[in-house]
């Protein structure tokens, strides 16, 4: 038996204090995958709160034979996240990025305005591709990983973070390298 | 500056998030008021049975409420199948 699972059993067996364990564990992940998804910083904690409450509620019914509990748990915050972008109506600049500070070295100003544009390209891609670029990216989930969350095939999976990652390209077109 | 260099730190930006210090008490909350309106029962059974059965009034007002709702209940479902069939009819 695994620590995680341990825990787990414990919550279930009404040692609630035990969840504390698992919040701790996978508060960052969940609320920087919100984030960077829904792309509203105000928000993102209360969706992230939202989530570990449902999986507190639906914890009986999460078996471990079918996938992994941070998997499980990343499908309950890709939901809420879904479900928050409806209910706010989040325009895709909800968030805008930062403004370059003038005052800084010309290097970190050419830096910060392509940070900025990097931004914006993420912002208007397709839910979707977004999504699957968020996972694979920031949270540096494995495909097979992403392909359950999202439920789909990893080739579509691939298939989206390609596309994503093209349009970030663009972004960065006039600069010499390239994205790996 | 190398556009993988660029992408590379702006990964690293949008990897970085601070969550608040009382995110985990919040959701711990959350949880134990869960638990608490679990344990509550909403309505004390026992006593109500027990005010129920010792007050004659209370056995009749019981007794009528049940038979009132009784006759809504059945009014309602005649009123559906009625203004069902009128409307298929």
């Amino acid at each position: 038996m695994t620590e995680e699972t341990g825990i787990i059993k414990a919550v279930l067996e009404g040692d609630t204090e035990s969840f504390r364990l698992l919040v701790q564990r996978y508060q960052k992940p969940v609320v920087r995958m919100i984030a960077n998804i829904i792309n509203d910083r105000h928000i993102c904690e209360d969706v992230a709160q939202e989530v570990f409450f449902a999986a507190y509620k639906k914890l009986p019914s999460f078996d471990p034979a079918r996938c992994s509990f941070s998997t499980w748990l990343f499908i309950i915050a890709r939901n809420k996240s879904i479900n928050a972008m409806k209910k706010k109506r989040i325009p895709s600049a909800a968030n805008p990025p930062e403004n370059p500070d003038f005052s800084e070295p010309v290097d970190t100003l050419i830096r910060d305005e392509l940070f900025v544009k990097l931004d914006q390209a993420l912002n208007s891609l397709n839910p979707e591709h977004r999504r699957a670029l968020v996972l694979a990216e920031f949270e540096n989930l494995p495909y097979e990983q992403i392909a359950q969350i999202e439920g789909v095939r990893i080739g579509t999976i691939k298939s989206r973070i390609n596309r994503a990652k093209h349009r970030l390209r663009s972004v960065l077109d006039g600069i010499d390298g390239d994205i790996q | 500056m190398k556009g993988h260099e660029v992408y590379k730190s702006w990964r690293q930006k949008k990897s970085q998030i601070e969550v608040s210090q009382n995110f985990t008490d919040q959701v711990m909350n959350q949880v134990c008021q869960c638990e608490q309106s679990r344990n509550v029962p909403l309505l004390k059974i026992d006593r109500l049975i027990e005010l129920i059965s010792l007050h004659p009034l209370a056995k009749t007002g019981f007794v009528v409420v049940g038979a009132v709702m009784g006759i809504v209940r059945l009014i309602i479902m005649i009123h559906a199948i009625l203004s069902n069939g009128v409307v298929n009819g």
